[in-house]
């Protein structure tokens, strides 16, 4: 049995493996409005790098994985993500 | 957790996921169901329509209690102000996803099958000594479950997929965004579903109203492709139709989400693995219902599945004959209906309201099953016919 911090980084690593020329410096962040988010689960699915992950109900950013395609910004049904610059 | 062995791990406790637990277990097996929000069912993220009765007899009991409408007949409103009004008796069920889905979990449960709720599945390892092994988070622990099959029913996040390496993630324009508010007025056509659609409404998808007649509320929705960045999002846009449609109406709730409208995958099986439901793009790419269609995969699943443990081969090849078998369930269908999308959304505002009145013209006819068993061939039928006239 181990821990949850150490099951999240085996996720990270046997599924889709972070490209690291894929890294930018962060000018940008993806923000989350959680008065607004319905926990529909439509931006986990569409995220291409498993920056996003549904938790029961609570939904979570994984800010260092985000490469700021836009695709859940787009997604979102209620407009609860955006991204801003910096 | 009674064991850290099962025959099979369903990762999602949806209608999809609980059916096929459900069958597995009546064949004897044992069955590991396990679901990462606390409640099944909640939240709601679901326009809440599905097939008729007998459709849904196939896949258990009916629980009464949770249908809030029978549907006989659907109203479209189409461009060019074309309204289709169609009779037909018990054409589907309005349902309520927060006791529709506990039943055939509870169903499921009784069949003999372990079902586990809060408890997050973080990853699937590759297939070693002839099982795979499943990681499973509950109440802040990981347990390492070991399992001969694995069922991913996870809906559209189909993460399992992706860590088994299929590819389910589609882009636009094959995911569509829907959005759904609980109004509390009731429609002028209580036993019908209501759509509107064409460039006059919304052209990259449509407008819904389904009756909640039990509960006195009405599912007024609106779902289209994924939008440009930047564009008016699916709520803003269900809000103005709802102004516009129910002048003076409340929203008692909000659901929504993406709804794959791809057809099903053309991968939805690995070794010791497969999808089933939303997650296997079992949706209809022409409504964007998926709960009979995901339930139905699930008793092609179950089938499979047996056949693979008679076997004892758990290989990719095997279980190919499963996406043959879904092929010939519903899925052949569904690639004509998405043909059939891609040949409406295609046209221009004039061509559209041809089109609708030729489907008027089926309707009034009474060909109204020749149309929706083969849509294509009924409209290019009725198009060749046209030219004759």
């Amino acid at each position: 049995m181990k821990n949850i911090e150490t099951s999240r980084s085996t996720l990270r690593s046997s599924g889709s493996p972070v490209n690291p020329t894929k890294r930018r410096p962060k000018k940008k962040e993806l923000l989350l409005d959680r008065t607004q988010c319905i926990s529909c689960a439509g931006c986990v699915g569409m995220c291409p790098d498993l920056a996003l992950d549904m938790f029961g109900t609570d939904l979570q950013i994984f800010q260092e994985e985000c490469t700021y395609c836009t695709i859940c910004v787009r997604i979102c049904p209620v407009g609860a993500l955006s991204i801003e610059k910096q | 957790m009674k064991s850290n062995n099962y025959d099979v791990v369903i990762i999602g406790a949806g209608p999809a996921g609980s059916v096929t637990a459900r069958h597995l277990a009546l064949k004897g097996y044992s069955v590991l169901l396990i679901e990462k929000r606390p409640q099944i069912g909640v939240p709601v993220r679901c326009g809440e329509a599905t097939g008729r009765r007998s459709r849904l007899a196939d896949f258990g009991p009916i629980n009464e209690d949770a249908i809030e409408t029978d549907i006989h007949g659907v109203v479209l409103y189409a461009q060019g102000g074309v309204s289709i009004k169609a009779d037909i008796n018990d054409v589907g069920l309005m349902v309520d996803r927060t006791k529709f889905d506990p039943w055939y979990a509870e169903l499921a449960e009784q069949a003999g099958v372990e079902v586990m709720c809060s408890a997050r599945a973080t990853d699937i390892r590759a297939p070693h000594n002839n099982e795979r092994v499943v990681c499973i988070e509950y109440q802040k622990e990981v347990f390492e479950i070991s399992a001969r099959m694995v069922v991913g029913s996870d809906g559209v996040e189909a993460l399992t997929g992706r860590w088994t390496g299929l590819k389910t993630r589609h882009l636009p324009p094959k995911t569509c965004t829907g959005i759904e508010l609980k109004l509390d007025v009731m429609d002028e056509n209580p036993n019908h579903l209501t759509f509107w659609q064409g460039h006059d409404y919304i052209n990259d998808g449509y407008i819904w109203s389904f009756p909640k007649v039990k509960s006195g509320t009405t599912n007024f929705g609106a779902g289209f492709i994924t939008p440009k960045l930047g564009s008016m999002n699916v709520y803003e846009a269900a809000d103005e139709w709802r102004e516009k449609l129910y002048p003076g109406s409340k929203v008692l709730g909000v659901t929504g989400g993406a709804i794959p409208v791809s057809g099903c995958l053309e991968e939805s099986v690995a070794d010791h693995f497969l999808l089933v439901g939303d997650s296997a793009h079992h949706t209809n790419p022409l409504t964007g219902g998926g709960i009979a269609s995901g339930m139905a995969g699930g008793l092609v699943a179950a089938e499979h599945i047996d056949r693979a443990f008679k076997a004892g081969d758990f290989s990719k090849q095997f279980l190919n004959s499963y996406e043959k078998g879904i092929l010939s369930a519903f899925g052949d269908i569904h690639h004509r209906q998405m043909r059939m999308r891609d040949y409406i959304l295609d046209k221009g505002a004039d061509d559209q309201a041809k089109f609708f009145k030729m489907v008027k013209d089926f309707v009034d006819h009474g060909k109204i099953s020749a149309f929706v068993k083969q849509p294509f061939y009924a409209v290019k039928t009725a198009w060749d016919l046209n030219k004759l006239k």
